[in-house]
């Protein structure tokens, strides 16, 4: 690092040249401001997720707000880390979506995501997905992990080849 | 043009320092907001409306029943769970398909199993029912769908109508 000699009179000033330590601090800054994922906080990171070859990342249409749902494995629901009522949850956002100028366009444009522990019974998964099919919420979507061995971009270049299911619905086909 | 040429022969020098404590901070806010996320992924469906267990052979497409004909347009999948809640064999239309644990054999036995009905061409069917054991632990149940999702109509348009319903035990 050089050394800045200013020399006022007889005295020497020794200062740190801090411009490369700065330009890095902001390099650091803007990659972590590209990364973050405001919405993990809807993602309960503790369950244990089934693990499938084809799952990938659905392109939702703009503007589209999914409702996360997190099923854990002792049976209890959850939405942003809150335990809810699957019943009065379902009825609350009805209610919402009433409200709306277009309650049905609206209803179908906020898909329910179930994430669900791999140990859940398939009588809880149907009890939610009977409840959000009552309340006019059809647009459905299970999750599962994407194997980890595979990065996404490279999952989905090759899986769309391979695998004729292109689960895109809002995304081009 | 004076202006400039009185600090013309000036050193004018930044203070850093205060802006690189802003950045540390903004830095550290970040740092320990970031969690890496998972690679997740979902299969989409389309809910469609519930269809009472029926047996199909005693139905005709003359019914006037609404719900009939909806059941005679869906391909049946029942999904049997053993006590621990694991996959055990599948039933479609009601035929043992295949027994014992889940093997990338049996998703491929499925796959060309409704590969052939859905894309015969003036196929009826344009949705699947999958009826489970309500024991069925969801990441066996998954698997099944994984399989059921990749299927495409014979217009060329994926299977999105997958409707869900509890085995009735006897």
């Amino acid at each position: 690092m050089p050394i800045q000699r200013h020399a006022h009179g007889s005295e020497m000033n020794l200062e740190p040249n801090l411009t490369p330590l700065l330009d890095l601090v902001f390099q650091l800054i803007t990659f972590f401001m590209l990364v973050i994922n405001f919405k993990g906080a809807s993602l309960d990171l503790s369950l244990k997720l089934p693990v499938l070859g084809s799952a990938r990342p659905i392109e939702w249409k703009k503007g589209t707000e999914p409702i996360v749902i997190n099923l854990r494995s002792d049976g209890t629901a959850q939405v942003y880390g809150e335990p809810i009522d699957p019943a009065e949850f379902f009825a609350a956002m009805a209610r919402q979506v009433s409200t709306a100028k277009n309650p049905d366009q609206e209803a179908e444009s906020r898909p329910v995501i179930l994430r669900a522990d791999e140990r859940v019974p398939f009588s809880r998964i149907n009890e939610l997905m009977t409840l959000s099919r009552e309340h006019g919420f059809e647009n459905f979507a299970l999750s599962a992990m994407a194997p980890s061995t595979q990065t996404a971009p490279r999952n989905r270049a090759t899986s769309d080849r391979t695998i004729p299911a292109a689960r895109e619905p809002g995304g081009s086909p | 043009m004076r202006h400039r040429n009185r600090f013309s022969h000036g050193n004018v020098e930044l203070n850093m320092a205060a802006m690189l404590d802003m950045a540390f901070q903004l830095l550290a806010f970040f740092i320990l907001t970031f969690t890496p996320s998972p690679i997740e992924g979902q299969f989409a469906l389309k809910l469609p409306p519930p269809v009472a267990q029926t047996q199909p052979e005693t139905l005709t497409p003359a019914s006037n029943d609404a719900e009939a004909m909806l059941d005679l347009q869906a391909i049946h999948l029942t999904l049997l769970a053993n006590p621990e809640g694991r996959l055990s064999a599948v039933l479609l239309e009601d035929q043992p398909l295949f027994e014992g644990d889940w093997t990338p054999q049996h998703a491929t036995l499925l796959n060309n199993q409704l590969k052939e009905i859905f894309q015969t061409p003036d196929s009826p069917f344009h949705q699947i029912q999958i009826i489970s054991d309500k024991t069925l632990h969801y990441g066996d149940m998954m698997k099944v769908v994984e399989v059921v999702s990749r299927q495409k109509l014979a217009n060329g348009k994926p299977l999105r109508e997958i409707g869900f319903s509890e085995r009735n035990t006897r």
